[in-house]
């Protein structure tokens, strides 16, 4: 009977400690994360505070990473709804190895000669990418994405389209010099870099090629990263240019294109 | 009583042999090292300690949100002066400015900028010896009650890697150690008895360990609460934030990925400070071990490991050449698990002399049977290791 109940204050304890944190700090998040509280409900962003009152509403590959005051850290990645205490569930206890298990592990592979050998290169990537657009570091935004690169004699191109948020590769052949997608497709997702690239060779060192990287968005954050821009679109209509052209230009020039 | 003098004739051969090696390494030592047509050798061990395995390759990854560090990037004067503003109204404990305005640039901007510092006193700036030479924000900047650091990391001895810091000097306090006052986690006085004299960085991450903010997510924020009652610290992380080709305000710390070796810096200066902020408002300090007890440990320590040498060697010649290195080999591993393990507990012993001289004991065995035959044929030198 006293152990029982030994046993049970116990649980409650190790329970209240658990639960004892009062806030956490959003220390990372990735994809949509709302933070609803009675009063409000607002994206999440870095550096919010959660307390018992919020709730979070977790969208598909989002994620959230959150720390206590005492550098205890917590992920979610679970879509749906998640309380201030079942995110307290979610700690991350990382590598569990103790000191000894590292050291060790360290002092084998050093003794194995286990070294990253990693691909080391003295130059850079200059010409010889096909890959005309999306140009490298765009945004993009609608319905569409379409990649172009340049032809070659070869005739037969081989298209890589990674995501780098999920490591997702894509990989086809084609003997177009374009190739579309619908921005629908599970592969796409906004707020989300990728990185594509195109080779005429069957099996190329994926390490060892130039890539084009982008960003998808969506139509709001097109529209802010738009307003950077805005006294150039004033300049360009009064001048009387098209909204495709205006548009065409921010694509050239600015690395903004809708599709 | 034939096995006790035996035994006793044993000990004065190991520690004879000890004190031999001792001489050789210092020998060694003087000549090879210290030479200056050698002088890339000492120049590479400076840089090298055994225990930065441990930060290196074994510290776990750890997060801390009370002390916040914004990436002013290349931004104007103006920027910086509106993102000061935006971080002064969540209210945080200090804000550091690891940033130096040592001219006047823009008449406009600058006046925002000072108009940012006025009737703010939870505002550190930084300074730096060059030299004998003070360099430090332009005198329009310098207001009333204006508190300031030095944020100078270079010490005597310390090349490329920053190991230790030196918290007051030349009657000035560092920028952390200002900081860490200011906040309220340590009294002067505190900071004068303990951090005089040159202590070691109890590193507690980069860049990833830290809260890190754009000066764009600043300034395009409404609200950001983590910068209520922090430490937010103003300096340059790089462009972008974490570019690791970056290398403007970067430098070496035990952290780097590479201990040994050619690498690049591997963490920039306001991290570095965030670093030892860390360390002063937790109190979180290394005791360092004198260098006199390494020194004693690595003597007895070279004793006994001789002596056990002397042991195999008497026992069976042939495989005590079979095991020397293998001994050397698990001894050096044994002994840097101690140290390291001692690094966790927040102790640090100078672990070099007691690897080397301990390694370099059961290498001299076999020299020291040289100079016992040499020493037996001339003068009739008694050793129950040369008897049979």
């Amino acid at each position: 009977m006293e152990k029982s109940i030994f046993r049970f204050l116990i649980f409650i304890l190790i329970i209240q400690c658990g639960f004892s944190q009062d806030s956490l700090c959003v220390y990372r998040f990735e994809g949509d994360i709302l933070l609803k509280s009675p009063q409000s409900t607002k994206p999440i962003s870095k550096g919010d505070i959660v307390t018992k009152e919020y709730i979070l509403n977790l969208f598909p590959k989002s994620q959230i990473t959150a720390i206590d005051k005492e550098g205890n850290i917590f992920k979610r990645d679970q879509e749906g709804l998640c309380d201030f205490n079942t995110l307290l569930l979610s700690k991350f206890e990382g590598k569990t190895s103790s000191l000894t298990t590292k050291y060790f592990k360290f002092i084998w592979d050093e003794l194995l000669n286990r070294e990253n050998t990693e691909t080391k290169i003295a130059g850079v990537f200059r010409g010889d990418a096909l890959m005309s657009t999306p140009e490298d570091q765009s945004f993009i935004t609608g319905k569409t994405i379409e990649f172009n690169w340049k032809e070659s004699d070869k005739g037969v191109y081989y298209f890589y389209l990674q995501n780098l948020k999920t490591n997702e590769l894509f990989q086809t052949e084609t003997e177009n010099s374009f190739i579309t997608f619908d921005t629908k497709n599970s592969f796409f997702s906004n707020d989300t870099e990728y990185k594509w690239t195109v080779t005429t060779e069957e099996f190329p060192n994926l390490k060892n090629i130039p890539y084009n990287f982008f960003s998808i968005v969506d139509s709001k954050q097109f529209s802010e990263l738009k307003k950077e821009h805005k006294s150039l679109i004033k300049d360009l209509k009064k001048l009387g240019v098209s909204e495709t052209e205006i548009n065409s230009v921010l694509c050239d020039t600015y690395k903004l294109c809708a599709f | 009583m034939a096995i006790k003098r035996k035994w006793n004739y044993l000990c004065f051969d190991a520690l004879f042999c000890t004190v031999f090696s001792f001489i050789v390494s210092g020998i060694l030592y003087l000549f090879v090292v210290n030479l200056s047509i050698l002088d890339p050798f000492e120049r590479a061990f400076t840089d090298f300690s055994f225990t930065d395995i441990y930060h290196s390759k074994i510290l776990d990854k750890r997060v801390s949100n009370d002390i916040i560090i914004v990436n002013i990037k290349h931004e104007d004067r103006y920027q910086i002066a509106k993102a000061i503003d935006m971080v002064s109204s969540h209210n945080p404990k200090v804000i550091g400015l690891d940033i130096i305005f040592k001219d006047l640039k823009n008449s406009y901007y600058d006046s925002i900028l000072k108009g940012s510092f006025s009737n703010r006193d939870n505002l550190v700036f930084s300074f730096y010896y060059d030299g004998d030479n003070k360099i430090e924000n332009h005198p329009y900047f310098r207001l009333n009650d204006y508190n300031e650091g030095f944020i100078n990391v270079e010490l005597e001895n310390q090349n490329s890697v920053i190991r230790d810091f030196v918290g007051f000097r030349n009657d000035s306090f560092s920028f952390a150690s200002k900081i860490a006052m200011a906040s309220g986690y340590s009294g002067e006085k505190n900071v004068k008895n303990i951090l005089q004299s040159r202590i070691p960085i109890n590193y507690f991450g980069n860049l990833d360990s830290f809260l890190t903010f754009d000066i764009e997510e600043i300034l395009s924020s409404n609200t950001i609460p983590a910068l209520n009652n922090a430490i937010v610290l103003f300096g340059y992380l790089g462009t972008p934030t974490g570019n690791p080709y970056d290398i403007e305000d970067k430098h070496f710390t035990p952290l780097n990925e590479k201990f040994v070796g050619r690498s690049t810096p591997d963490m920039h200066g306001v991290v570095i400070q965030a670093n030892i902020i860390k360390m002063l408002i937790q109190e979180n300090f290394i005791k360092k071990i004198p260098n006199f007890i390494s020194f004693t440990i690595a003597f007895v320590l070279c004793f006994f490991i001789t002596l056990l040498g002397f042991r195999l060697k008497k026992k069976n010649e042939l495989v005590y050449d079979l095991t020397i290195k293998f001994l050397q080999l698990i001894i050096s591993i044994l002994l840097l698990y101690a140290a390291i393990k001692l690094i966790e507990s927040n102790v640090y012993i100078y672990i070099t002399p007691i690897l080397i001289l301990s390694l370099v004991g059961l290498g001299m065995i076999g020299y020291y049977t040289h100079l016992l035959n040499f020493l037996n044929k001339r003068f009739k030198w008694k050793s129950q290791f040369l008897d049979s």
